[in-house]
């Protein structure tokens, strides 16, 4: 909502703001929602100079549009794709990781969602020659063992730069990793740092940690039970009192920042084609394992995988959601020293 | 002073006055399985229905029927060459989704009536027809319902300048739902502000310049089981499915409510369906790579 004020445009001066204010008129939106003609006879300014003010606000704070020409020719040459080091993997997602979109890895505690994180990590600064920025929300970063990925899979010695590819963010709740995404932005924009121009993928472990405690009570009940009953102790009831006035926050602000996170998120990838790699928890809703977060959040990524695990080290992995390929795809992989990688 | 204001305003309705009176291409019988012999202009079609449902889907394939000429080479694309401003408030808009779609339909058409056997289609006439196709389709991102408002304002330039244009599509009209809802506070008016300004702009190009409207909108709230129950068992077991189908439960404002003329509902279970009370049809659909393909 933005107020009218002098300096916008030459026409715009103060005796014309005051006038305008005197009608009831104090915003862009009020002022371009009116009648220019009864606007004119009712204030006596001149029909010409609101003309003149609205076009320069229209312009001003409108989006332009481009044909579907000029996008094909950017999107083909801008979009890169980022395979991911398992052919699998590669195939369901038809190459890889795509630039321009946000992808989601949902799965349950252990199913290897990590991992994937950490071996596309590798996979974009080793096989890709890009930047990756690493937000982690739930202090599962392990450096050691990206080493060990890098080491084993790609022969990376100790004394190589690989490292100075990969930057780690930690933000715990909701408000600093949407200022941190913001400052990624401006980091971008301003092209002073090197790192930020070679940036390609943008990876947030886990979206689902910073997300639960600002949805309300109610829509929570169900997950809490989940990932409760999974602790199985005797100390069950002590947790369920613990937790429950944490998580209680206005579902309303909840679903309204999910939105803010996506409108941040989703032109981030867009406008500066980097690809976001998003990992989630699942649910159990009629005996069916879907993505956490509900149905605000499940709009928000263009293409997501379920994987689940097998047994040992054995996951498979479920296209369900995607623009590209086929839905309900699987592809199986194995988790070893050298990260995620096809089995046999 | 006063003369030369009047010369300007005159000017501007005469502009307006030939843009509305100029005929726009008709897209009239593009997906006939679905809009039997619609859509006629004015017309607004809301696609209604949880996410991977399908609904962004079908607006590709209706893009590229949109956009498409009728003849091409001697081929039926069956297309009704016609313009599109396509409004993305999701960032979904997925370019190379659309040009598969095209190259695939094209494809198909030419290869399932051969007319001429000297006369071969190359690859690259179909690249160079898809590209000219794609002059015809706007894309516009908007960020917040603000924008969305003051874009539609400044749209009404570009749609009177361009006589093509026949549809507008909008993907997704409640993606700033949520955000509205929060910055409105506790007062439901000005949550709703902005949306039911953008329901009066919107209505005001899709009456005065006869153009059809398509947009989805995010189940974002379930009927409560008890509506759905009580309805239940005041009908008759046969009906009993069609109630359950229309899970509608509208949460936008209700001057948009009252705009929807067609409201398709997207169903995904086991296979895709559509189902629309107004235009009596429940239909299954299937998605492949050359777009929505009705059973």
């Amino acid at each position: 909502m933005s107020v009218l004020r002098c300096g916008i445009c030459s026409a715009l001066t103060d005796d014309v703001v005051s006038t305008l204010k005197d009608n009831g008129i104090r915003s862009v939106i009020d002022l371009i929602t009116q009648n220019l003609e009864d606007l004119s006879q009712k204030t006596k300014l001149s029909y010409k100079d609101l003309v003149a003010i609205v076009n320069v606000l229209l312009a001003q704070y409108s989006t332009f549009p481009v044909t579907g020409e000029a996008l094909y020719n950017t999107v083909l040459t801008s979009t890169s794709i980022l395979p991911t080091a398992c052919q699998g993997f590669d195939q369901i997602l038809d190459g890889g990781l795509y630039t321009g979109e946000v992808t989601e890895v949902a799965g349950e505690i252990a199913s290897g969602k990590t991992q994937i994180c950490l071996s596309m990590t590798a996979s974009v600064i080793c096989h890709s020659k890009q930047n990756v920025m690493y937000v982690d929300t739930s202090g599962g970063f392990c450096a050691e063992r990206l080493e060990e990925i890098l080491h084993t899979k790609y022969q990376q010695g100790d004394n190589s730069d690989v490292f100075s590819h990969i930057r780690c963010l930690q933000t715990y709740d909701i408000y600093s990793l949407l200022s941190e995404l913001q400052q990624i932005k401006v980091n971008i924009t301003q092209q002073s740092d090197p790192f930020y121009s070679g940036l390609k993928l943008i990876i947030i472990d886990n979206v689902a940690s910073v997300i639960y405690p600002i949805l309300g009570g109610n829509q929570l009940d169900g997950r809490l039970i989940v990932c409760i009953d999974l602790l199985n102790a005797w100390w069950k009831p002590v947790v369920y009192t613990l937790i429950y006035p944490i998580l209680g926050g206005n579902q309303l602000d909840g679903h309204g920042l999910i939105v803010q996170l996506s409108q941040l998120l989703k032109p981030l990838a867009v406008d500066y084609s980097l690809s976001v790699l998003v990992s989630n928890n699942v649910v159990v809703s009629d005996g069916e394992k879907k993505a956490s977060l509900g149905k605000v959040w499940s709009h928000v990524p263009h293409t997501r995988i379920l994987v689940s695990s097998m047994g040992d080290q054995q996951r498979q992995l479920v296209l369900v959601k995607s623009s590209r390929s086929r839905t309900g795809q699987t592809a199986n992989f194995i988790i070893s020293e050298k990260g995620c990688v096809d089995p046999g | 002073m006063l003369r030369n204001c009047r010369i300007i305003r005159n000017l501007v309705v005469l502009h307006r006055l030939l843009a509305r009176l100029g005929s726009r291409p008709s897209i009239q019988g593009i997906e006939d399985t679905l809009f039997l012999d619609g859509p006629n202009v004015k017309d607004v079609y809301e696609l209604y229905g949880v996410e991977g449902s399908g609904k962004t889907e079908l607006l590709l394939s209706l893009v590229t029927s949109i956009i498409l000429p009728k003849d091409w080479n001697g081929y039926k694309l069956n297309g009704a060459n016609a313009g599109v401003i396509f409004i993305d408030t999701d960032y979904k808009f997925q370019i190379l989704r659309l040009v598969n779609i095209m190259e695939k339909r094209i494809m198909v058409k030419t290869e399932h009536d051969k007319l001429d056997t000297n006369k071969k289609t190359s690859s690259n006439d179909i690249e160079v027809l898809v590209k000219e196709c794609l002059k015809k389709i706007m894309i516009v991102r908007c960020t917040s319902s603000f924008q969305l408002l003051v874009t539609l304002h400044s749209l009404e330039s570009t749609i009177s300048n361009n006589p093509d244009i026949a549809v507008i599509m909008i993907d997704s009209i409640s993606a700033f739902y949520w955000i509205d809802r929060c910055n409105g506070g506790e007062n439901i008016g000005a949550q709703e502000t902005n949306m039911k300004h953008i329901v009066q702009q919107l209505s005001k190009l899709i009456n005065n310049y006869n153009l059809v409207l398509f947009a989805t909108k995010a189940l974002n709230f379930k009927k409560t089981n008890k509506e759905n129950e009580l309805k239940g068992d005041n009908c008759a077991s046969p009906s009993e499915k069609k109630v359950l189908k229309d899970n509608h439960a509208e949460f936008l404002c209700k001057s948009w409510y009252k705009f929807v003329k067609h409201r398709l509902i997207f169903h995904k279970e086991k296979s895709f369906s559509i189902y629309c009370n107004s235009l009596n049809i429940d239909i299954q659909f299937t998605v492949n790579e050359g777009g929505i393909c009705f059973k």
